[in-house]
């Protein structure tokens, strides 16, 4: 019982920036709804990817475990990038053609779109069964998360504007670190 | 669907405000009240929300077919990378920018250089209303009803030497009062350059004004370039120099990324950014949700009858 409610608390705070966002949709806030809830979405689900990343390390240190609340983590980032990725094909007026230019010669597109499409496989094989069926082979396959984040970083940091920018150095920083917990430095180290 | 009625009906409010207000000022105009009575002298910097009622601004034929964006949107989405690098953070900070007293250098190749009290600049011209289209070149674009002077009448007083091909203008650099200047994302200050040929053309034009009132802090208080079929970028805002020089500067942008930006930055649909198409742009605010309505871009954003002729024989994929 307290785990339910421990995981509704997790499910109301990762689905409160959609919310936030709705409800200034709704309110006719926004000025550019194309620009102003593509950069939310695409910063929420990165957000949450690399929380997701934080959850393996952290319940290292911690006494108790933490492991049960990574896959809902793990599916609001996907679920934050297909928000980010419908915005994208509404301000493509779900053409085909354009689509199709962008990916292929766009490259900060081109990542974006590859994250995507691994970030889909990892969702589609978070259901128990699936993590069963594939046994050891999921483990490898959802090591790709590493992957991910650094596509992610790259598209983040190819489409800003200034590259000077902070946010993406920031991103990549802190993507770098938990890549670091990750790493068995002894066995590196020999 | 969620369609954007509620938005829209905002346009109409305050468009239809704006109209009234100019038959107002027409009428008024011609029983001879003339606009003098709204304030006796009306400053042309009253801060952060603009506001200040311009006095005695001329319409002209520019944009009369074009409806305008509202206030609203004009003065809430903007890039102004000294205050914030996001589109809301120039509305949010740029309270701190002091846009009076404020003064301009003119210098460099021409016969009357000086340090001028904007008002002094701006006294000896006619204000006039130009609506202009404004394109972006993250292709979006919007309607701006601009107030302002000639850029030509005021190139022209400060007589310019035969060795003056480039006209330069700068920001001001003040990291107190521009916040976003405190880390390096672009080289301070913002620079940006005409050739003489593009500053004399009857469409550049120095803004002092929107919708009437001074210009709000966020669009480029109290004084920015204004040409029309360049990308936005080139409109440099809160100018607080004017330099005539004999070689071509190079712009910020072009310094920051001169694979991506060029001294020209004509729009055009044929040339795409190295990162995205420049074939359509996104019109702010407009058509619904699930359908944001798009134009296709015009070369030199259709105002080619008025400029084409400045670049005859360039090659504009070169020189974009
Ligand atoms: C098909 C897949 C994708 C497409 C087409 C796409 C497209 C875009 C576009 C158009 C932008 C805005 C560029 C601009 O403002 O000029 C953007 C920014 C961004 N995207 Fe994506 N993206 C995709 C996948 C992803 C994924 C999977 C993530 C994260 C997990 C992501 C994270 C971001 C971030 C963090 C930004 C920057 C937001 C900001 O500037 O605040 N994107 N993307």
């Amino acid at each position: 019982m307290r785990i339910f409610w421990q995981k509704t608390v997790l499910f109301i705070l990762l689905f409160s920036p959609f919310l936030l966002l709705l409800s200034d949709i709704l309110s006719g806030n926004l000025i550019d709804p194309i620009e102003e809830i593509t950069n939310p979405t695409g910063q929420w689900a990165l957000r949450f990817l690399l929380l997701s990343l934080l959850i393996t390390p952290l319940n290292k240190i911690l006494p108790f475990s933490i492991i049960k609340y990574r896959r809902m983590i793990g599916l609001f980032s996907f679920f934050y990038a297909c928000l980010h990725l419908s915005i994208f094909l509404i301000d493509q007026q779900f053409n085909v053609a354009f689509i199709f230019e962008d990916v292929m010669k766009r490259p900060y597109i081109t990542l974006g779109f590859s994250a995507f499409v691994l970030l889909f496989l990892l969702a589609i094989t978070s259901t128990d069964k699936m993590v069963r069926r594939l046994g050891k082979r999921w483990k490898k396959l959802h090591k790709s998360i590493y992957v991910i984040a650094i596509l992610v970083i790259v598209h983040f940091y190819w489409q800003a504007k200034s590259d000077m920018d902070i946010e993406p150095m920031i991103y990549a920083l802190i993507t770098l670190l938990l890549l670091s917990f990750r790493i068995n430095w002894k066995k590196w180290l020999n | 669907m969620i369609r954007m009625k509620k938005i829209i009906e905002q346009y109409v409010t305050d468009e239809k405000h704006y109209l009234d207000r100019r038959a107002f000022i027409k009428k008024s105009a011609g029983l001879g009240i003339g606009l003098a009575s709204f304030s006796a002298f009306p400053s042309l910097a009253e801060g952060v929300a603009g506001g200040g009622l311009l006095d005695q601004v001329i319409p002209t034929k520019y944009g009369k077919e074009l409806t305008p964006h509202t206030f609203k949107q004009i003065t809430n989405y903007n890039n102004f990378y000294e205050f914030g690098t996001g589109k809301r953070d120039p509305a949010k900070n740029a309270h701190s920018l002091k846009p009076k007293p404020w003064h301009i250098q003119v210098s460099g190749e021409c016969a009357k250089p000086g340090n001028y009290d904007l008002e002094d600049f701006i006294a000896p011209y006619q204000l006039q209303e130009r609506i202009y289209r404004f394109r972006c070149v993250e292709a979006w674009s919007m309607v701006i009803p601009w107030v302002g002077v000639p850029l030509a009448e005021v190139i022209k007083t400060f007589e310019p030497t035969s060795k003056a091909k480039y006209v330069v203008f700068k920001t001001l650099v003040d990291k107190q009062q521009m916040p976003g200047q405190k880390r390096p994302i672009l080289n301070w200050p913002y620079i940006e350059g005409l050739s003489i040929a593009e500053a004399m053309n009857p469409l550049s034009f120095l803004a002092v004004g929107l919708y009437g009132k001074t210009l709000p802090n966020q669009n480029g208080a109290p004084l920015r370039l204004v040409v029309p079929w360049k990308y936005g970028f080139k409109n440099i805002k809160s100018i607080v120099s004017i330099e005539f020089h004999e070689q071509m500067p190079i712009n910020t942008w072009q310094d920051q990324a001169s694979k991506e930006y060029g001294f020209y930055a004509n729009v055009n649909p044929n040339v795409d950014h190295p990162r995205w198409s420049q074939a359509r742009e996104r019109v702010i605010g407009r058509g619904s949700f699930f359908s944001p309505e798009k134009r296709k871009t015009e070369m030199f954003n259709g105002y080619g009858d008025e400029v084409a002729h400045l670049y005859a024989g360039l090659d504009l994929t070169k020189n974009f």
